[in-house]
């Protein structure tokens, strides 16, 4: 595998879209390839920190309260 | 069952299934808004709309994909010309675009040894603050930015979501892709802007 096959499946493969096989072959060239492991664990750290910084809020107790309440009229 | 315990029934299991999502449902709500007020709109909408036809809800299927189906259907009825979206972007510019690459430049730039590669450019990336990245996600359009939480706050798959936003597994494809690309140059102007790095091209 190449860089730039690799490059090309680098967002199918941190959203664990490929099969095994696939799979397997990007991971070993990311063994052995400094920059293209570089790159994956880069934009590995920038899908968790957009799921970390949309996880965060709480729903307001009053916002509850008004569903419960419209199930139980 | 009379007809009074058979509704009680019914609430019991819908509470049970979607209450527990009503966080999660309410932060995915606020990054499409970009309003608190709209986003509780948004939700309560949804949890009504959910329980009026919770009839058709297959049980033993993923509950959390079907509530969010209806809320993003919502969303794009009701509330999507409401707030003006962000310009078209210039996709050609953007295509090729590599946040990790820019930020090596200035690693290297900045320091006259080889750039110390990902631990680096981690650490840059990681002093971006939550309001950073919310701020560089409004900025993204809106079928690139729902695509994008769908994949990275919902962890649903490609599939998943080409059901959910009713498109091809391609278009989810590319939407990522896009929206992650838009993503990363709003960051990098970000930090242009605020002098946090120098554009070496200058
Ligand atoms: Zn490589």
């Amino acid at each position: 595998m190449t860089c730039q096959e690799a490059v090309n499946k680098l967002y199918e493969y941190i959203d664990s879209e490929l099969d095994r096989a696939t799979t397997e072959k990007i991971k070993k060239h990311l063994d052995l390839c400094r920059l293209c492991c570089d790159q994956f664990e880069f934009e590995k750290t920038m899908k968790e920190l957009v799921h970390k910084c949309c996880d965060a809020a709480k729903a307001p107790d009053v916002l509850k309260e008004k569903i419960l309440k419209s199930l139980n009229p | 069952m009379p007809e009074n315990r058979r509704e009680q029934e019914k609430k019991r299991e819908f509470e049970e299934l979607f209450v527990p999502l009503l966080d999660n449902l309410y932060n995915i709500a606020l990054r499409m808004t970009r309003n608190p007020k709209d986003a509780e709109d948004l939700v309560q909408e949804a949890y009504l709309k959910a329980f009026r036809f919770f009839h058709r809800f297959e049980r033993g299927t993923n509950a959390r994909a079907w509530i969010l189906t209806i809320l993003t259907n919502t969303f794009r009825t009701k509330y999507r010309k409401k707030k003006q979206e962000p310009d078209i972007v210039d996709f050609q510019a953007i295509e090729n675009f590599c946040l990790a690459d820019e930020m090596v430049k200035i690693i290297r730039a900045s320091d006259k040894s080889e750039a110390r590669g990902a631990g680096e450019v981690i650490r840059l990336l990681k002093d971006y603050v939550s309001d950073d990245i919310l701020e560089a996600l409004e900025a993204v359009p809106e079928q690139f930015r729902l695509a994008v939480l769908l994949s990275d706050v919902e962890d649903f798959s490609y599939q998943e979501i080409a059901e959910i936003l009713d498109v091809s597994v391609g278009t989810v494809k590319s939407r990522i892709f896009r929206g992650r690309k838009i993503l990363q140059k709003q960051l990098w102007d970000f930090a242009k802007e605020r002098g946090i790095v120098r554009d070496t091209k200058k």
